[in-house]
């Protein structure tokens, strides 16, 4: 799962669930791909993305230092800045783990880079 | 022709030379490229079943763009000439400008003059007569019959009935070759080299065709809600789109199903949605995909996708999903239980159609920026089709929609639907989808009240063969009618259940609740 995809997460879903996010991740194993730079699709994403969000997602799997807390004016002239965002948001994978919801503690595990979303029946 | 034309500017007329199949999707499609390039496109001839289109553009730029991503065309010619019979092409020809020709066939260039006939064979010595026919053009270079820079092609149509060609030729063209379409990535997508299939794998041509409906270009954020075994998203990606992708069936997202391939016994450990991106060198397209249920979606609240492109269930093949459970709510011990089970499967019940799709309408207009566009296949009873029947939304207005008949009583829609803004408080959509499965059901014990054409029809909806070779993968890949009627009945003789690439519990699932839904 990468950091671009968690950013779009919550656990809604849920009955008696008002938010649901972020979901905070705990990650087992994690692992770094190499996607090629694409400065049109991130420039595009960024005004979608949550950011608070995002930087507490890469805190929770040690990637906090490469981001600034808030996103700042002009970043689609910040070459180095999107560059960095591009790593964030797409080289880092979570392949297992889980995500955990921050009103009710629900963990819905990844497994194999993919999470799985999917409640209970009682849960709906 | 130079002469000011609709398009208010010198413009030029391409021949379109159309693959025969698809009919209805090939103009849509051509619009659908011309929009996304806004490339100002006049139609001068669009015949209703001939593998032709006349259209006239700016330039030869705009034609190779056109092109560039189009399926159902197979060559894109400029035309120097037409006519019904061969008098009329050569009196057409001659009023060709001599000025647009002489570039073409100057001395430092090389040319060559291919006789094509369409429903009809043609003997060598007919088509050097046809060649020499010619010679009055300005023709100044050599001759190279491999690597011409100018290929000039004399088309020659007899009409789709193979009965009526010793009538002679229903119409002539000569053009000078520009471009050819895309037709080439069929073969190479093609589901029988794919790393990662299931029975209801769509075929290349039609996900390259749906990608274009959507207008999917790079840069682009594609998902699919019933992403099954990817093949819709990797279409989407080769055309540049970043793809996220959903199902409520963990067992084909982790590529752990049966194998429909006859040949095949078990999965391999490279097979996975991934790696059909990596087959083709797409796998910096690939987001993610997710385990998600489509009644209870799990997504921000954002506009954030250019184009949803989709094949839902039909309520046929596969019995359609969603978590919840038709008994009373379990005990907290039973709950316990399962949640400790790392690999639990929610229970499912029966999702009925209606609500699939109009899951899948709310989700595009909540979801979608302005401007963005669903693509559906839609089930229909061919009887009971009635256009205000299609999934609707007051965001969402229709751009296409094509059938694809695929026995006498049952036919699948393309629907392209745009989104024109965002949905207020309250706004949902509506829809009334035939349940085929509901309307056969009924008929289906009763085996002895069945027409000959209604068996054609359960058979191909019902895919009972080993082979797994699903609905969409065979139809796809036939170009004939007679023939999928003709491959159902003689699948008279196959026996056992196939799976259907979802939960292996469901082959007999599914069979308990045909049973039930009656």
């Amino acid at each position: 799962m990468k950091l671009m995809t968690h950013n779009m997460l919550t656990s809604k879903g849920m009955k008696n669930v008002k938010e649901g996010f972020p979901l905070k991740i705990q990650a087992e194993e994690m692992r770094n791909v190499d996607i090629d730079y694409d400065r049109d699709f991130i420039t595009r994403m960024i005004p979608k993305l949550d950011w608070k969000a995002l930087v507490f997602a890469a805190q929770c799997v040690g990637h906090k230092e490469d981001l600034p807390d808030t996103l700042p004016e002009g970043y689609e002239n910040d070459n180095e800045l999107l560059k960095r965002l591009h790593h964030v948001l797409l080289e880092v994978e979570v392949v297992s783990g889980c995500l955990e919801c921050p009103e009710t503690q629900r963990k819905f595990p990844i497994s194999n880079g993919i999470p799985n979303m999917l409640l209970n029946e009682d849960e709906v | 022709m130079t002469a000011l034309s609709p398009l208010r500017q010198p413009a030029k007329r391409y021949l379109l030379w159309c693959a025969n199949e698809h009919i209805e999707f090939r103009i849509p499609e051509i619009n659908a490229i011309s929009s996304m390039f806004n490339i100002p496109l006049m139609w001068i001839d669009k015949p209703k079943e001939d593998p032709y289109l006349i259209v006239e553009m700016r330039n030869e730029g705009d034609a190779r763009r056109l092109m560039s991503r189009c399926m159902l065309v197979r060559s894109c010619f400029e035309l120097w000439g037409q006519g019904n019979t061969e008098e009329e092409l050569h009196s057409s020809i001659k009023l060709f400008p001599l000025d647009m020709m002489k570039p073409h066939l100057a001395p430092e260039k090389t040319f060559r003059v291919r006789v094509e006939s369409f429903n009809k064979t043609l003997k060598n010595a007919e088509k050097l007569k046809k060649i020499e026919s010619l010679s009055y053009l300005p023709f100044e270079g050599k001759v190279d019959l491999k690597h011409a820079s100018t290929c000039l092609h004399l088309l020659e149509y007899y009409g789709l009935h193979p009965n009526e060609t010793h009538r002679g030729p229903y119409k002539l063209f000569l053009g000078r070759w520009v471009v050819d379409g895309q037709r080439e990535l069929i073969s190479k997508f093609s589901l029988k080299s794919r790393t990662y299939i299931g029975s209801t794998s769509m075929d290349a041509q039609l996900s390259f065709i749906m990608a274009n409906f959507a207008q999917v270009q790079p840069g682009s954020t594609i998902v699919d809600p019933f992403v099954g075994t990817g093949s819709v998203l990797v279409a989407a990606a080769q055309f540049g789109g970043h793809a996220w992708g959903w199902d409520i069936d963990y067992l084909t997202l982790h590529a752990r199903t049966k194998p429909t391939r006859h040949s095949q016994k078990e999965r391999t450990a490279g097979e996975s949605i991934l790696s059909n991106f990596e087959q083709y060198g797409l796998k910096h397209k690939y987001l993610d995909v997710v385990v998600m249920d489509n009644a209870r979606p799990f997504w921000r609240d954002v506009p954030y996708v250019d184009a949803i492109i989709t094949d839902p269930p039909y309520g046929i093949r596969e019995a359609m999903e969603r978590v919840g459970t038709v008994k009373g709510p379990k005990t907290a011990e039973d709950t316990i239980k399962q949640q400790s089970s790392s690999h639990h499967f929610p229970s499912k019940m029966n999702y009925n159609l209606s609500d699939v799709y109009c899951d899948l309408i709310n989700f595009a207009a909540r979801h979608l920026v302005v401007g963005g566009r669903l693509v559906f296949w839609l089930p229909v009873f061919r009887e009971d089709y009635d256009e205000n029947h299609i999934p609707s939304h007051p965001c969402l207005r229709i751009v296409f929609n094509c059938e694809q008949v695929l026995t006498v009583h049952a036919s699948r829609r393309l629907i392209t639907l745009v989104k024109t803004r965002h949905p207020q408080e309250g706004e949902v959509g509506k829809c009334q989808v035939t349940d085929l499965n509901a309307k056969f059901r009924d008929k289906f014990f009763q085996a002895a009240s069945l027409t000959k054409e209604e068996r054609a029809s359960l058979k191909s909806m019902f895919p009972r063969d080993k082979r797994g070779q699903g609905l969409a993968y065979r139809l796809g890949e036939s170009k004939n009618k007679t023939k999928v009627l003709k491959m159902e009945a003689a699948s008279e003789c196959s026996s056992g259940n196939v799976n259907e690439g979802r939960n292996l519990e469901k082959s007999t699932l599914r069979d308990e609740q045909i049973n039930q839904n009656n």
